[in-house]
């Protein structure tokens, strides 16, 4: 946990960015808050912050726009944002755009702080769409010794959802399983990813019809075989990562 | 006709009487002439006649123009004429009555003839009772308050002038001096008797025409005159013959003597005068009521041609008419007439009609049934019968006929017969029918058209407040997603720091954790109702959305699964983010009538047109009777655990595939939710 870390609570809600607040400090982070847009890009134009939570709607100006407005101030910033409102395309501008993620009230505190955490921590993030458990804890470790940050997605929702919340800069999607539903949630994902890299995992060497269209759109980096050779793996992702 | 010659007639009576006035004018001034030029025969005639006298001359010449001048109408003068010949008359009598001498006897001339002349140019004393009767008429013009009465005054004494100047002329022609001569006095002229006499006359046929009508040619005062003038010639005769009969015995008598004929020969005269003037009346009368007859027959005539005519007119107009059967019948109803109407309706020609029965037009049961008689009846008691029904044509087909039946009666009230008149309905007979069909028809579709509407207006008006609902409920989730973050985030924040403090204070925690959990999933169960789009649909293996479905359903360890649907068999068309919602609202729904003990089944199979069935059975508590047809309504709920609307928003989804969801249930046994898709 990196306690020296300084949230940025942005809310027109004053009850919300307290009981945030609070929870926040208990784990150990600082925090300072606000309740408009304006405010938080005057804070974050002082410098010291290191993680923006925002909410979407507010007045005057909304969370995406302010988002919008940081990004001009401090690229590399990470913003959550957090919508009551399931206000579709605005999310999907806040994401594309390079949101670190998007969480709906009320919030999964759990899945919040793994969010944070993810997002101040320099190794790149990997998620694993497999429901080969075997396969995917064997990923993780592997990964994760490699000093990178890895996620399990079981299914495509799950997949859908943490590439959401986190901005993963590896997907690896296993074409093969029905319940990936490949090509959709491929397409789901890249809506609001744009700049993910994805690696699929297939069967028959690329033959099946979608891995084929895929391979085509030349969106995806790299395809490789099952049973996966996991060094093939490791020096796939490098490569991709250097690049 | 009559006008014709009654014109001609008053036109020659016209030229009569202004030639009786001319003849007067020219008698008047021929003597004059005479005196003026001492030419004897002129005045005299023959030399043992009187003479006529200057002034009786004058006399006549005024008398002339005073007549013309009232036939053409010049009143002023013929009055002055007429006072001018009553002076003469009447001072010449005045002279002979007071034996005077005024001086008008030679005024003008100088008489010297004077033969039979009592005083020198006196006229004789009938002349100057003529000439005074004469101017007397010519008076009439200025005066007359009773026209009626003047054509009698004047016609009286026309006659009375007549009278005396016939008996004067008579006289001349029978020697009988005392006819024309009274006493020792001046006689009356032959030429002036003449005279008189053509005036008379002429006075009488100027009355005459004035007085014609249509009625007679002989005018109403007609016997009066000749009463009084007959009886004024009897009268003059029998003093001339009575005076004469004087002088015949005076001088010395050889008469046989008969003292009885005089007076006997004056009564038969009255007698006669009286008898020829009734006999004139009688005769008037009679003319003029033959008149006044023969004039209504001619207006009878005319009217009777008049009526004709048109009875002919009218057969004519009857008999031709062909949109109308007309006929006439005998009080028994046996035709005797026809007209092209018959032909053109019923079919049958004349000899075919007439004389039959005309119970040959109708049908068989009005024949059986007595209609006919009853119709006849009913015209003869009200005088009139209308009404409408089937009537059979010579071809044998029927039409639909509109009969009136009218009676006629004779001036006594007695049937003559009866008319018949006919039409042909059978259009407007088919056009009424075809109305009411449409009628009919027009009714029922627009009572279905109107359940139609009211049925799409419910519809309507539920979609509109499902859509308002929707709208509504999804802002009112949005914005409770706020305080209901702000309560996990607290009670997270105390499960935290209380993790050390007692189950009982912990438990709490978790319970309000629990609830703001389940109020997010009421929540977004709202919001996926509001959202509910239009299906994205891809084909799939139903199998294999339902296993995802129950993998991230949180299924309770005591519940067992048993998933019976062979994959690769099932394929649908589908919106697979929008059958997830349904299969796992479906087997949340089950788990909790479960109430975490039982088992849930889902199996698949294919019903009729190859369409796919899936159903979800749990052995849970099952659903009442009275509330399965509820069980899809949204907020309807039971007391413990309510539907809430997961199962609406099933069926919704369902429905948008075009598929449906059914329920079998019975309380305490489980249900069975069967989820029907298309046929592809």
């Amino acid at each position: 946990m990196n306690t020296s870390k300084n949230i940025l609570i942005v809310d027109d809600n004053m009850n919300f960015c307290e009981t945030i607040s609070e929870v926040l400090e208990m784990e150990g982070y600082k925090t300072e808050t606000v309740y408009d847009g304006r405010s938080a890009i005057d804070v974050i134009k002082n410098d010291g912050i290191n993680l923006v939570l925002m909410d979407i709607k507010m007045p005057v100006m909304d969370g995406v726009d302010t988002f919008l407005k940081i990004k001009d101030i401090s690229v590399d910033l990470p913003v959550i944002l957090m919508t009551a409102y399931a206000v579709e395309d605005r999310i999907q501008i806040a994401l594309r755009n390079g949101a670190f993620g998007v969480f709906k009230k009320p919030v999964d505190l759990e899945k919040l702080f793994n969010s944070i955490n993810r997002a101040g921590s320099d190794g790149a993030l990997i998620m694993i769409a497999d429901d080969d458990e075997e396969l995917s804890s064997h990923l993780l470790d592997e990964f994760e010794e490699k000093g990178y940050q890895g996620m399990v997605a079981e299914d495509a929702e799950t997949a859908f959802h943490i590439a959401s919340e986190n901005r993963v800069d590896i997907i690896i999607l296993d074409m093969k399983s029905q319940a990936f539903r490949g090509l959709e949630t491929y397409t789901a994902i890249r809506d609001i990813r744009p700049d993910v890299i994805v690696i699929i995992l297939s069967s028959l060497n690329g033959e099946d019809g979608e891995s084929a269209d895929l391979m085509k759109k030349s969106s995806v980096s790299a395809c490789l075989e099952k049973p996966v050779d996991m060094n093939q793996m490791l020096e796939v992702i490098n490569k991709l990562l250097d690049d | 006709m009559s006008y014709t010659k009654e014109s001609r007639l008053t036109f020659y009576l016209l030229i009569s009487a202004i030639a009786s006035g001319v003849f007067t004018i020219a008698l008047g001034t021929v003597v004059l002439t005479g005196w003026y030029t001492g030419n004897k025969i002129l005045v005299q005639v023959l030399p043992q006649f009187v003479p006529m006298q200057y002034n009786t001359a004058l006399g006549f010449l005024l008398c002339g123009t005073g007549m013309l001048l009232g036939i053409f109408k010049n009143r002023y003068i013929s009055f002055a004429i007429g006072i001018l010949l009553i002076l003469l008359g009447g001072l010449t009598l005045f002279e002979y009555i007071f034996s005077l001498n005024i001086g008008i006897d030679e005024l003008f001339m100088k008489h010297d003839i004077v033969v039979k002349t009592s005083h020198p140019g006196r006229m004789a004393p009938n002349t100057a009772s003529c000439f005074v009767l004469f101017g007397g008429t010519l008076l009439f013009s200025l005066f007359s308050r009773k026209p009626a009465y003047e054509s009698l005054y004047k016609s009286i004494i026309a006659s009375l002038i007549f009278a005396f100047s016939i008996v004067a002329l008579s006289g001349y022609m029978t020697h009988l001096e005392s006819a024309y001569g009274w006493g020792n006095l001046t006689r009356m002229a032959v030429h002036t008797s003449a005279g008189f006499v053509v005036l008379s006359i002429g006075l009488l046929i100027y009355i005459w025409r004035h007085d014609i009508d249509d009625i007679t040619t002989l005018p109403y005062w007609l016997p009066v005159p000749i009463a009084i003038g007959s009886l004024t010639v009897t009268l003059c005769l029998w003093q001339a013959h009575y005076f004469e009969r004087n002088v015949i015995v005076d001088v010395g008598s050889n008469a046989s003597g008969q003292p009885y004929l005089l007076p006997a020969s004056l009564v038969v005269g009255v007698l006669f005068s009286v008898a020829l003037s009734f006999t004139f009346y009688f005769a008037m009368v009679s003319n003029k009521r033959a008149g006044k007859i023969a004039e209504v027959n001619r207006n009878l005539a005319y009217e009777i041609s008049e009526r004709k005519a048109s009875d002919e007119n009218y057969q004519l107009l009857v008999s031709s008419v062909k949109d109308y059967a007309i006929f006439t019948t005998s009080p028994e109803g046996i035709m005797n007439s026809w007209n092209e109407g018959v032909k053109a309706i019923k079919g049958y020609e004349a000899d075919e009609v007439i004389g039959k029965h005309i119970s040959m037009f109708y049908t068989e049961e009005d024949v059986k049934s007595g209609e006919i008689e009853h119709k006849l009846q009913k015209a003869k008691e009200d005088g009139e019968c209308e009404d409408e029904g089937w009537r059979i044509k010579k071809d044998g087909s029927r039409f639909w006929a509109n009969v009136v039946i009218t009676a006629k009666h004779d001036k006594n009230g007695i049937l003559i017969g009866y008319t018949k008149v006919t039409r042909d309905f059978t259009d407007r007979k088919k056009n009424e029918e075809s109305l009411i069909k449409y009628q009919d028809h027009l009714e029922s579709i627009v009572e279905e058209r109107t359940k139609e509407l009211c049925e799409s207006q419910d519809k309507l008006i539920s979609t509109e407040r499902m859509a308002v609902l929707g709208r509504l409920s999804s802002g009112i989730a949005h914005e409770i997603r706020n305080p209901l973050a702000t309560i996990a985030s607290s009670a997270y924040f105390l499960s935290k720091k209380l993790k050390d403090a007692d189950e009982v204070i912990l438990r709490n925690i978790k319970r309000i954790e629990g609830e703001v959990r389940e109020s997010t999933a009421i929540i977004q169960g709202l919001q996926d109702l509001a959202t509910m789009e239009k299906p994205n649909k891809v084909k799939r293996d139903i199998a294999v959305i339902i296993e995802e479905c129950l993998k991230t359903s949180m299924i309770p360890e005591g519940v067992k699964v048993d998933m019976d649907i062979q994959k690769g068999e099932f394929h649908v068309n589908v919106d697979i983010r929008q059958m997830s919602i349904m299969y796992k609202n479906l087997i949340n729904n089950a788990v909790q009538a479960m109430d975490n003990k039982g088992s849930l089944c889902i199996d698949a199979e294919r019903a009729e047109d190859n369409r796919v069935v899936v159903s979800i059975r749990d052995s849970g508590h099952g659903i009442k009777a009275d509330d399965l047809k509820n069980v899809f309504t949204p907020f309807f709920g039971t007391k413990i655990k309510g539907f809430g609307f997961g199962l609406s928003i099933c069926q919704m989804i369902i429905e948008k595939h075009d598929g449906k969801i059914d329920v079998q249930s019975e309380e305490g046994k489980g249900a069975t939710f069967i989820v029907h898709y298309p046929s592809n």
